[in-house]
């Protein structure tokens, strides 16, 4: 009875498309909350607009779940790694750093948590878990000569 | 380089994937609407209103100038999901404190004829004036 290999195969498939819906419904939301707020912040203006960086961010998200979903590959994978933990990382950065405007970049300091922004952190840090759960547990095709 | 697609489910994950394209577009529609430039018709600008108001959207105060009768009521409605303060930028003279999202908060207006500019302190690029006289 050698029932190993087979459960554990069966319980990665499973772990695997577990962690691939979280990560698509993080970017989904995130791509959404963005494209949402995106004309409010259209007031907060340098070079670039605040909205016009929300609109860049909520485009980069959905190509990035699309591209998640469709090419299973670990590029895609890392892709949606890199869109959820940049824009975590500017909405942390912008939350408790007042840098002011920044070349083109307009001064995005927003010290208050409100309801859409703790959604979109909830978001990108699901898809950056989940995104790491398949990086980090992916194994290796075996190819067919 | 060609992108390979995998055979297992490709009906599920075009689905899905299309289902999310669509949440998207839904979240653009509903912003990309006509932008209200011109200031709400429930916001009243003139000071002939007995009930003064400042209606806060799209990180914008509207009216932007506002005039009040000494010690007039303001009340002060926040349509963003952002909060916002109305801060006077004289110390004392008036302070919303934070107005949460969807949520109203008044303040009075100095006793004393002027013009006061004032912030949103969260966002300090906002800006208005409140003219009492």
């Amino acid at each position: 009875m050698h029932h190993g290999p087979m459960r554990s195969n069966s319980t990665h498939r499973k772990l695997h498309a577990v962690a691939r819906l979280l990560a698509a419904a993080g970017l989904t939301a995130d791509a959404y909350l963005h494209a949402r707020l995106a004309e409010s912040y259209d007031a907060v203006s340098a070079t670039l607009s605040q909205g016009t960086l929300f609109r860049i961010e909520a485009a980069t998200a959905a190509l990035a779940a699309l591209l998640f979903l469709v090419w299973r590959h670990p590029l895609a994978d890392a892709f949606a790694w890199t869109v959820a933990a940049g824009g975590l990382a500017a909405l942390l950065l912008y939350r408790y750093v007042d840098i002011g405007e920044l070349g083109p970049l307009p001064s995005m300091y927003e010290p208050a948590w409100f309801t859409d922004k703790n959604l979109v952190v909830i978001a990108q840090v699901l898809t950056l878990l989940a995104t790491s759960v398949l990086l980090l547990t992916r194994r290796r095709r075996r190819g067919h000569a | 380089m060609l992108v390979r697609l995998r055979s297992r489910p490709p009906h599920m994950v075009l689905t899905i994937a299309g289902l999310c394209m669509l949440i998207v577009l839904v979240g653009c529609s509903s912003s990309g609407g006509p932008a209200p430039t011109s200031p709400s018709p429930s916001a009243p600008s003139s000071a002939s209103v007995s009930e003064e108001r400042i209606v806060i959207k799209h990180f914008r105060f509207e009216p932007v100038d506002l005039a009040v009768a000494p010690g007039a009521r303001v009340s002060v409605v926040n349509e963003d999901s952002a909060p916002h303060t109305v801060t006077a930028k004289a110390a004392d003279a008036f302070d919303t404190g934070t107005v949460k999202g969807g949520e109203t908060a008044t303040f009075t207006a100095p006793p004393a004829a002027g013009t006061y500019r004032y912030v949103c302190s969260i966002h300090p690029s906002m800006t208005g004036t409140l003219t009492v006289r």
